[in-house]
């Protein structure tokens, strides 16, 4: 057991950022915080099983049929996970639409099983999947706030008793710079992120 | 729906990438020069209108009868996959200089999120065997113009002083921002002016 | 030879279990799923009901606005419709119910489901919103753009035209609808 399996996907392999992979979902959902966080579970229960099944059986799955026993595996926990949020979530169901499927292809876990699960023990594979989703949230979470915080003026979370679920900020809610929610604001900011990553990068090398 | 509605919709409106953010890893990987971007667009233009149809027949003769949708994701994938080793097979045997130009982006596309999203899109729509055919070839064609736009502006971007730390994929994300802003200006009462809905 | 057969077999292993597991997790959640949709259709039609008896839902297949109807009756005599509808906005297709008097005036609105970008269409889920169309389509025009309303009630639409736009035609197409079955 290795515990900077479980802090390198935070920041110094962090998916998103540093190896930009998983885009589709990342601007696609990130127009509210509460599907940022909706698309984080789905993706933390894809990778977290998705390695551990395929760490478990790295013995047993012969090298030439890899792909699609690993394809096979990852879509049916997506398939669980789509079925599962239908039933008992279906706002967030309703909000992710196409982009729930799509993680079947997300970079992030077939990249993962391969790269990882595929060498490593359960354990060690199991604590990847669990940092990689923790700097999944933290970067989606994150696009997704300023996206929402500027581009409509609220941050929507979940509804808790009386609590709709909806916070507004003020003067930015009569004011929102629509861009920011729209398609080009999620590919700029993500262009602004990128440099600044990058840039952080460079200052630690020099 | 018209066929030239849905045309207009996903190559403009829609635009996979975009729009949609479909296919983007692609894009902005293989976008680097003209030549790969065309060589790309060709490949996922064909295999979203190939994939397109067999989605929606396995789909309609075969998942819906036997009261199997929830395995639609399942399914997709693995027929996507399959399909595109197919094409490989097919394209290194008949044209082994298409082969050659699109060999290596092949095996990319099984996993280019714009495949699988337009057989999943096709079914949601309720799009009958045609008009999955149109948004399929539609979907490609909008991804190619993306790519190869996309190409072409970087390639420029080479021979221009760019600040280090916004050098490459940064510089790409924004390029990329601002020319789905001159995408905005396509939108669905396009469709209505044109008299096409 | 034998290395395939080997390997056919492993992956037709996963696939089987992996199908067993989904067939699994459908049994579970295809009732749940079933249940929720019935509630959400029925609390929609409710809302739009005005406390009168709902009839017998009839689906229309092949109009390009209406996508079902019922009757709304009051001691036996119908007193309205409530229709479901459809329309282009600008994310994407958009679902709605709304309630008609005989006449074709619109009674109540409610959206059911869209793809609109938060903060522009989804202004249409605010409960003012869908005021600006109701008591429309007998006496008055339904407003399917912007400039069909007052001064103040444009301000609440603005930046969602495109979507205002959509809702209103859906509405006028419902209204005529209506007006075809005649109070039948």
């Amino acid at each position: 057991m290795n515990i900077k399996e479980l802090t390198k996907g935070i920041f110094k392999e962090n998916p998103v950022f540093i190896i930009v992979l998983g885009l589709c979902p990342t601007l696609g959902v990130s127009t509210q915080v509460s599907n940022a966080i909706g698309m984080s579970a789905g993706v933390f229960f894809v990778l977290l099983f998705s390695n551990i099944i395929i760490s478990a059986l790295r013995n047993f799955i012969p090298d030439s049929i890899h792909i699609p026993a690993y394809i096979v595996i990852i879509a049916s926990l997506v398939t669980i996970i789509e079925l599962f949020m239908h039933a008992f979530a279906p706002a967030v169901y309703a909000a992710l639409g196409v982009y729930l499927p799509l993680i079947v292809v997300n970079c992030i876990i077939l990249g993962r099983a391969e790269a990882f699960a595929s060498s490593n023990t359960v354990i060690d594979s199991a604590l990847d999947a669990i940092g990689m989703s923790i700097g999944f949230t933290l970067s989606l979470t994150l696009i997704a706030l300023i996206r929402e915080v500027l581009g409509a003026g609220t941050i929507t979370l979940f509804p808790i008793g009386s609590f709709d679920g909806v916070l507004e900020v003020p003067w930015l809610i009569d004011n929102p710079f629509r861009v920011v929610a729209l398609a080009p604001g999620a590919l700029l900011l993500m262009g602004f992120l990128k440099a600044f990553f990058d840039w952080k990068a460079m200052r630690k090398v020099d | 729906m018209s066929y030239i509605a849905i045309l207009i919709t996903f190559i403009f409106i829609n635009n996979f990438i975009l729009v949609q953010f479909l296919g983007l890893c692609p894009f902005i990987g293989v976008s680097k020069d003209s030549e790969n971007a065309i060589g790309m667009g060709a490949g996922v233009t064909f295999v979203t209108t190939v994939a397109s149809v067999v989605t929606w027949a396995i789909y309609h003769f075969l998942l819906v009868p036997f009261d199997l949708a929830y395995l639609q994701t399942l399914t997709f994938i693995l027929v996507i996959a399959t399909l595109v080793q197919l094409l490989e097979m097919v394209i290194q045997k008949v044209s082994p200089a298409l082969y050659k130009a699109l060999g290596i982006y092949l095996p990319l596309i099984t996993t280019n999120c714009a495949v699988l999203g337009i057989a999943i899109i096709n079914i949601t729509n309720d799009y009958n065997v045609m008009e999955s055919f149109t948004a399929g070839l539609a979907a490609g064609l909008g991804f190619t113009l993306a790519i190869v736009l996309m190409s072409n502006i970087r390639e420029r971007l080479d021979l221009h002083p760019v600040r280090k730390a916004y050098r490459g994929m940064p510089i790409a994300f924004i390029s990329a921002g601002l020319m789905a802003l001159a995408f905005m200006a396509f939108d669905k009462s396009l469709l209505t002016n044109l008299h096409l809905v | 030879m034998k290395k395939n057969i080997k390997y056919a077999l492993i992956l037709l292993s996963i696939c089987a279990i992996s199908t067993a597991a989904l067939a699994l997790t459908n049994s579970i959640t295809a009732p749940v799923i079933e249940v929720q949709e019935e509630e959400n259709r029925l609390a929609a039609l409710k809302a739009v009901s005005m406390g009168y008896e709902i009839g017998v839902q009839e689906d229309i297949v092949g109009d390009r606005s209406v996508t079902f109807v019922t009757d709304l009756k009051d001691g036996g005599q119908t007193v309205g419709y409530i229709l479901g509808l459809k329309g282009a906005g600008y994310g994407g297709e958009m679902a709605l119910v709304a309630s008609y008097k005989p006449d074709g005036e619109i009674l109540r609105v409610q959206l059911l489901s869209h793809n609109e970008t938060p903060g522009l269409g989804k202004k249409a889920e605010n409960a003012g919103y869908m005021a600006k169309y109701e008591g429309t389509g007998a006496g008055s025009e339904v407003p399917t753009n912007k400039n069909m309303l007052s001064a103040s009630d444009a301000q609440a639409v603005s930046g969602s035209t495109v979507t205002f736009a959509a809702i209103g035609k859906a509405l006028e197409a419902g209204s005529r609808y209506v007006n075809e079955l005649g109070g039948k």
